[in-house]
């Protein structure tokens, strides 16, 4: 074994949503990373909201780094997917791992939530 | 005293912490639980000094070590460790029986060590590779259940605690949560229609329906220590 130095190093799963660019077309894209749980969602959620104030209405989560989400952090995307429709707005969920999109299809949302 | 931090089956990473001054020989001392997660294939080991707050850390890495799961050769092992006073994990232990991987763990029953129970939840079922979907859907189901009980359970004591019990077999896992709680009877719990849910904009109320949704059997029991609640997940190659 190498020993080597790793102050720095944090080995604990964090939950972070940041600015991801632009869309192909013209939306803005999000990307979540970690665990989203009842600790994180509230977060989450603030940010998404505080976009969407800010005039976001296109807008693309890009969920290629989300390992974990929690039924809060379920309520909480349909929760911010109907704030956004109810302002002519539109959510998908893109690049969701195979086990967490079946969670979505397990509770009918499917129809509810656009997952590409 | 060498005790266990924090383990990351998921980054491959163990963090054991020495309270003092570290030894000469400290690799040497710690080299049995290192054998022990090394067949969990912990690709990265630290080890630190801890005086009230953690000022060093040292950091082994084996290259040798790949994700995957892990080969067990031994019939039979058994690994108690206790953790440190400031974590919500108040115990674990490991067993290796006739080849199936079996964990305890006991965690106080308190809402800011959920994230920290339900992360080691994921962490061991991590150790049984794949497929992936399968142990995420069982993770998060295991999660709901411990979450509802910490946020619903009406603890007989004040220091209540949860203990969690998963063994991986082949094809399956099995496993069972009990609480220190007063009884409560499942019957009276009604699950909600998500879609229902989503069109009330309702942020929560969707974890009793994760629940039964994503596990093959469920069943509750009340014993002499509180609530226990039994399940199993198909695990199909």
């Amino acid at each position: 074994m190498k020993q080597t130095d790793s102050n720095d190093k944090n080995i604990s799963p964090r939950f972070s949503i940041r600015d991801g660019g632009k869309t192909a077309s013209g939306g803005t894209r999000m990307l979540l990373t970690g665990h989203l749980d009842a600790d994180a969602a509230p977060d989450a959620a603030d940010t998404l909201r505080s976009m969407l104030e800010h005039g976001c209405r296109d807008l693309e989560l890009d969920c290629t780094g989300l390992q974990f989400i929690s039924s809060t952090g379920i309520g909480t995307i349909v929760a911010v997917v109907g704030e956004y429709r109810d302002l002519g707005g539109e959510v998908v969920l893109r690049h969701l791992a195979p086990g967490i999109r079946e969670i979505f299809e397990s509770l009918d949302l499917l129809d509810y939530v656009t997952v590409l | 005293m060498i005790v266990l931090r924090h383990i990351d089956l998921l980054a491959g990473q163990a963090e054991f912490i020495h309270s003092g001054e570290i030894p000469a020989d400290w690799e040497e001392r710690i080299s049995g639980l290192v054998d022990v997660f090394r067949s969990l294939q912990l690709a990265e080991i630290s080890v630190g000094v801890l005086n009230g707050a953690l000022q060093r850390r040292f950091t082994l890495r084996n290259p040798e070590l790949v994700p995957g799961r892990k080969q067990d050769s031994e019939s039979a092992a058994t690994v108690a460790v206790q953790t440190e006073a400031a974590s919500h994990l108040l115990w674990h232990r490991w067993t290796l029986l006739d080849g199936c991987p079996i964990y305890d763990v006991r965690f106080l029953h308190a809402m800011d060590g959920l994230s920290e129970l339900s992360r080691y939840v994921g962490l061991l079922l991590a150790t049984y590779g794949h497929p992936k979907s399968h142990l995420t859907q069982l993770h998060i189901a295991v999660h709901e259940i411990c979450a509802n009980i910490i946020e619903h359970g009406q603890r007989i004591a004040d220091a209540g605690h949860l203990d969690v019990h998963l063994e991986l077999g082949e094809g399956e896992i099995r496993g069972w949560v009990q609480d220190t709680c007063k009884w409560f009877d499942p019957t009276m719990v009604q699950p909600a229609r998500s879609t229902q849910l989503a069109a009330s904009r309702l942020r929560r109320g969707y974890g009793i329906t994760l629940i039964q949704a994503l596990l093959d059997t469920l069943h509750h029991d009340f014993n002499s220590i509180g609530n226990r609640i039994t399940f199993s997940k198909g695990i199909s190659k």
